[in-house]
């Protein structure tokens, strides 16, 4: 069916449409909430809202640029504003200053296992983690994530050095391995 | 180090950009039964607001309508003396050489006093006419007759305006009259009388009021994990300021103190009499809060955050008077607080070795409403009749405080509330 078609359907309350649009999205959604929950139960809340707030702000998207891009921004906010309102951007990992960052002659692995790189980010400080996926995954500028997280753009770079620091160490221990 | 980052980079994008992975399978009736559930509350919310609105503007209609002015002054009453005597036919007719009119004020415990016996003994002591004691009729009625059945005959004329002083009845009656009393009319109509009154007291002016006032709590400094932005208990919502000091604190964790200064609230309180005791009050409020964050000293350098934010609030309570007398009152009151923040501005200050060596400040929106409870026991010092100083205790409960940004009222949902301030009686 035409995604715009699908889309007017959803706007007018068509319940079946809502569904198939969600069939649609959420495997790549869920992975979105996925690598910025702490864990899988608060991933699916971030999804179960994140796809409420599509839904409600569905009659905003102007249908100019991909619609996917324009639901994963949405998941993408919702899971940050859940995190901030569970307060679990909370930093409690003490900073490791016997890291030195990013030693350049360190070799990082051409390819990983998707999985294991996502269960590697799911063990980063949640700091580290929530720029690192704004930086390194969305593709946001250090600009854009400074007026996301409302920070610094300093802040933003500095703990995207110190979060690539800190996979970067896990990826060469593993290769080593 | 830019080709390094980029492989992370690289790697952490293709790998992840397109990633898929199962939602479980109950996911979509979740999301399904959420949304179902909030159009119901939706629903309910907008039918909140609507009766709300209902509500206010029937209340501001009803302050609006001006009261009953065209009441009866009780505490005026027309004393109007007559003798009837008997002609030459036999006939009893009225005396007009020995009509007397006054008009006098009385207080409220001369009203408590009047009795037809009290009057009716200090006329006689106070009797100076050498006519012959004859039956007579006396008529004490209010000033307005038009408020009232007449209680006198039609014989009396009680249009006469006065500008007497207070003095005591009893004894103005004696001066009014100058014949005696007949004391069982003279007792009907005292009757009549304070029965009338009873019903003007419920006809009485509803007065309108001004309070100006200087609001405060006491300030702190926090150290303890239950009041600092760190805390799980706290509720704040992330702005500019909080969200810089988290990721330049390690979230928190470099935070030596946190000084929440002291609370300033100005409000300008119109209040209006419903009742003899009930007040209804509103207005406007203005708050100004603000704290300071100090970090741990790393190599001889802290920093110190800080920001004010302002608020302007509507206030709408009641106030109840529990003792009230000349001079003095008690009062309890309770009132519901909307507060908007207006304005906002945050400051980083870098200190080395004590010295400042870098600042910057920028001015901030602030989201969302605060909403509060106020409840407190006050006490009113009468200065003229129409002027007053007051003073207020209590204490004030803070909602919503998740949409706004980190405050005192973050820390701790219920201060305690002083106020003091000038009231001011308009009519």
């Amino acid at each position: 069916m035409d995604e715009k078609q699908l889309l007017k359907d959803c706007l007018n309350g068509d319940v079946h449409a809502q569904k198939r649009l969600y069939e649609k999205y959420a495997r790549k959604m869920f992975a979105v909430c996925l690598r910025y929950a702490p864990d899988s139960r608060s991933a699916e809340d971030f999804l179960q809202e994140g796809f409420i707030r599509v839904y409600t702000k569905l009659g905003s998207y102007k249908f100019q640029g991909s619609f996917e891009g324009w639901v994963r921004k949405i998941m993408v906010n919702t899971s940050l504003e859940m995190l901030r309102k569970k307060d679990v951007l909370r930093y409690s990992v003490e900073l490791d200053t016997t890291i030195p960052l990013s030693d350049e002659n360190e070799d990082v692995p051409e390819q990983t296992n998707p999985e294991h790189l996502l269960a590697l980010i799911k063990d980063m400080p949640v700091g580290f983690r929530t720029v690192f996926n704004l930086f390194a995954v969305e593709d946001y500028s250090h600009k854009e994530i400074s007026n996301i997280l409302q920070i610094s753009e300093g802040t933003s770079k500095s703990q995207y050095a110190r979060a690539r620091t800190w996979l970067q160490k896990r990826l060469c221990e593993k290769s080593e391995n | 180090m830019q080709e390094k980052k980029d492989k992370i980079k690289d790697l952490a994008y293709n790998g992840l950009s397109q990633f898929e992975a199962d939602p479980p399978e109950d996911m979509w009736a979740r999301i399904e039964q959420q949304s179902r559930r909030r159009k119901n509350l939706i629903f309910i919310y907008r039918l909140s607001i609507a009766a709300t609105v209902l509500i206010m503007v029937g209340l501001g209609i009803s302050l609006l309508i001006p009261g009953n002015t065209s009441i009866i002054n009780r505490n005026q009453i027309h004393v109007v003396a007559k003798r009837t005597i008997t002609n030459d036919s036999g006939d009893q007719v009225t005396d007009n050489a020995a009509i007397d009119k006054k008009t006098i004020r009385i207080t409220q415990s001369d009203k408590d006093q009047i009795s037809a016996k009290n009057i009716l003994t200090d006329t006689r002591k106070l009797n100076k006419t050498d006519r012959p004691a004859e039956k007579d009729i006396v008529s004490i009625e209010p000033e307005k007759e038009t408020e009232i059945i007449s209680l006198v005959t039609s014989e009396t004329d009680i249009n006469e305006e006065t500008s007497a002083p207070i003095i005591s009845t009893e004894i103005a009656v004696a001066q009014a009259l100058s014949v005696p009393v007949n004391e069982d009319s003279l007792s009907r109509i005292l009757q009549q009388q304070a029965a009338q009154s009873r019903v003007d007291e419920k006809q009485e002016n509803r007065s309108w009021g001004l309070a100006m006032g200087y609001g405060t709590t006491p300030s702190i400094e926090l150290t303890q994990e239950d009041y600092a932005m760190n805390s799980g208990n706290t509720s704040f919502s992330y702005d500019e300021m909080s969200s810089g000091v988290a990721n330049e604190t390690s979230y928190f964790d470099e935070v030596e103190n946190t000084t929440h200064n002291t609370p300033i609230t100005l409000g300008l309180i119109l209040s209006r009499q419903l009742a003899k005791k009930w007040n209804l009050e509103t207005g406007l409020v203005y708050t100004q809060l603000g704290y300071q964050i100090k970090t741990s000293e790393l190599n001889q350098t802290y920093h110190i955050y800080r920001n004010e934010i302002y608020y302007l609030g509507i206030p709408l309570g009641v106030r109840f008077g529990i003792i009230d007398r000349k001079r003095f009152g008690i009062y309890a009151s309770q009132s519901l607080i909307i507060e908007k923040g207006i304005a906002g501005r945050i400051y980083n200050d870098t200190y080395n070795q004590g010295q400042l060596t870098g600042s910057e400040n920028n001015s901030v929106s602030i989201r969302g409403i605060q909403l509060s409870s106020l409840t407190g026991i006050g006490a009113d010092l009468r200065i003229t009749p129409k002027i007053s100083f007051y003073g207020q205790a209590g204490f004030q409960l803070f909602f919503l405080n998740a949409s706004q940004p980190y405050n005192i009222r973050s820390a701790r949902m219920t201060w305690p509330s002083f106020q003091a301030g000038l009231r001011i009686r308009l009519n």
